[in-house]
């Protein structure tokens, strides 16, 4: 007797469930900007908590998502190919997700046309208002034309190297213009430092390929996904490289702040790790993620890698979301010490946005079938089109049977 | 009219590439008996205002007539407030002074800065910079970002995290809304109407304002007549507040 078939596959439940998650924190989003006592832990010496944190991080996951483009497009490495699409979708629902967190942040959301109807060009927010979107469409754009390409065997147009040569620097801008939101501020000499946003641009490259590498290893079932463990190893040679320049990046700034011993520039520091013990622990656990990942057994290790790719994106996370804001206003503008912690609304309408993110990847993934390396002994490698999808969708059998690509 | 996807994409994408259309360029009048100045600025003589009564009456005086809810804790509204030497000279704080002094207190309000960091981040033009140097404030226009806030040294601004509730409205100066940045315009509404600024009319003389640029105004009397301190001066924001201590 053939086992039942359960009402629900794993994918609805998990999609259900980010529902879930997505639903109560939506709400009391909308309900934050008509209430009052708005509930966040932000106050006058603190503007800036969770929410531009989030914005930073996930800025700088979006930017990562176009990084498989340059090999396998500039450089004809087809072992990536597998990576193009999972990392635009996860470029795509981060940078949804970021603009939510900006939008969140506002205190009067509905005015931010202002921003556009009276430019100012020497503000950065300016320049991330014409850049998030604009990412969006680029981003929107490439998977059309990869998608027409797959589907229909149509030869790509002719600037579409164009296109994604400019999809590759509008990400890179992208995360210079979050790093000089903060680094250009004279009052915060916690983020006044030039290294800023290269450190910035070395941690956006472990943290997204880390999350795609993990998203592929949990999806591997619902996705049918099964990565060339060659591009693997490359990825997490990646990783490792650019984590082990964001903890360099990070040593040189520590050496002008504490060789120069300037106030402005020690005295965050000093109110920072006042405050709390997790700026030890964000560093600790970078540096322990880094020398598990930096070496080939640890690289190799069935367990110890995926580990080590968790451990790597909580610290990153925990830089940029989480101490990144309090610390460049933990030294006030009078000398003091202002402590964050944010609320649990606060904290729920994060994960809310997180949630939608979340949704917009899955439902990313599960719309573009991903290819599978052929199976030794099997010459066919179509498209990797699950099983189910090619028996109950004939016509799209077909037109993907045409060619191999995409 | 049938619109193909590529038409569509190409249309919106020229659409974004427009640049927004400015409001066509107007131009302000002064009115008729408005204060002027080339650069505003104002000398506080920390000497006189020893008195905390004084200090207190010039702080209820500007909050009660802006209709500012100061209300304490950590978001607490203030255009003007009082605070230690140390905290407000943070680096200019000798180990050795006179104890009257370190336990002086010492009005601070918007400094007014002739290159002020607010205006350069702030993404609407909210923050202004007028041209006889005082950084006004469109509250209508503010998106609260509080980028302003954050770039501020000094501390002046400060965001409506609530509603206002105020026991009594002053009418002359409406309320702000929730989720706006606000803080010192130096009275512009009073300049523009031929007054002297609020805090500057209680303060029994101790706070004086007048033109910089005008060798024989009361401010520049009184500052080549006294050694003044400014605020953070090394960062280069040019406050126009002076303290004479």
């Amino acid at each position: 007797m053939a086992a039942r078939r359960p009402i629900l596959s794993p994918f609805a439940l998990w999609l259900l469930l980010l529902c879930g998650l997505a639903v109560p924190g939506m709400y009391l989003l909308v309900r934050q900007s008509g209430l009052d006592a708005c509930p966040t832990g932000l106050n006058n010496d603190v503007a800036w908590g969770l929410y531009i944190g989030q914005f930073t991080f996930l800025a700088g996951v979006a930017a990562s998502g176009v990084v498989f483009l340059l090999p396998f497009h500039f450089h004809g490495d087809e072992r990536f190919r597998a990576f193009l699409l999972p990392g635009e979708y996860l470029a795509l629902g981060a940078v949804i997700a970021a603009c939510l967190f900006l939008l969140a942040d506002l205190g009067q959301p509905a005015r931010i046309w202002n921003i556009l109807l009276h430019p100012n060009p020497g503000s950065i927010i300016f320049w991330d208002t014409l850049i998030l979107p604009g990412y969006v469409l680029l981003l929107l754009a490439a998977a059309r034309i990869r998608r027409h390409w797959r589907e229909y065997g149509a030869p790509p147009p002719f600037w579409h190297k164009g296109l994604l040569t400019l999809s590759i620097l509008w990400a890179l801008a992208l995360h210079t213009v979050t790093a000089f939101l903060y680094a250009g501020l004279a009052a915060r000499g916690f983020w006044l430092s030039s290294v800023l946003a290269a450190r910035f641009l070395a941690s956006a490259l472990c943290s997204g390929p880390a999350l795609l590498l993990l998203i592929c290893f949990a999806g591997r079932r619902v996705f049918r996904f099964s990565p060339d463990p060659e591009a693997v190893g490359l990825i997490l040679k990646l990783i490792a490289y650019s984590m082990g320049l964001n903890l360099f990046f990070f040593s040189l700034n520590c050496f002008s702040v504490f060789y120069s011993q300037m106030p402005a520039l020690t005295a965050p520091y000093a109110a920072l790790t006042a405050l709390s013990g997790i700026p030890a622990w964000c560093a600790g656990l970078g540096i322990v993620s880094f020398l598990l990942l930096a070496f080939p057994a640890g690289r190799a290790h069935p367990v110890l890698m995926p580990l080590a790719l968790v451990l790597l994106l909580f610290s990153l996370w925990l830089d940029k979301g989480y101490l990144l804001l309090p610390g460049g206003f933990a030294l006030t503008p009078l000398g003091q010490t202002a402590a964050y912690s944010p609320t649990l609304t606060e904290a729920c309408i994060s994960l809310s946005i997180y949630a939608v993110g979340a949704i917009l990847v899955s439902l990313g993934l599960l719309n573009c079938p991903i290819p599978q390396p052929a199976a030794p002994g099997n010459p066919d490698r179509r498209n990797g089109i699950p099983e189910r999808r090619r028996r109950c969708c004939p016509g799209r059998q077909k037109r993907a049977g045409q060619d191999g690509n995409y | 009219m049938s619109l193909s996807r590529r038409r569509f994409l190409l249309l919106a994408s020229s659409a974004l590439a427009t640049p927004p259309a400015a409001a066509a360029g107007g131009q302000y009048l002064a009115a008729p008996g408005a204060l002027s100045a080339g650069r505003w600025a104002l000398v506080m003589d920390t000497r006189r205002l020893a008195r905390p009564e004084l200090r207190e009456s010039i702080i209820n005086a500007c909050h009660a007539f802006h209709n500012v809810l100061s209300r304490p804790g950590p978001r607490q509204m203030a255009w003007i407030r009082q605070q230690d030497f140390s905290s407000v000279f943070t680096d200019q704080v000798p180990p050795v002074m006179p104890a009257e002094l370190s336990s002086r207190k010492i009005l601070i309000l918007c400094n007014h800065c002739a290159n002020p960091p607010c205006v350069r981040v702030c993404p609407t033009g909210a923050a202004f910079l007028r041209e006889d140097g005082i950084v006004g404030m469109d509250f209508h226009r503010c998106i609260g970002c509080r980028y302003c806030m954050a770039a501020c040294p000094f501390g002046a601004r400060s965001f409506n995290f609530e509603k206002p509730r105020l026991a009594a409205v002053h009418p002359a100066f409406p309320p702000r809304t929730r989720g706006v940045v606000e803080k010192c315009t130096f009275c512009a509404e009073r300049l523009a109407a031929g007054l002297p600024p609020l805090c500057v009319e209680v303060s029994e003389g101790a706070i004086v304002f007048g033109d910089l640029q005008d060798p024989s105004s009361p401010v520049s009397a009184l500052l080549t007549e006294n050694f003044s301190l400014r605020r953070k001066p090394e960062l280069g924001t040019q406050p126009g507040v002076y303290y004479i201590l």
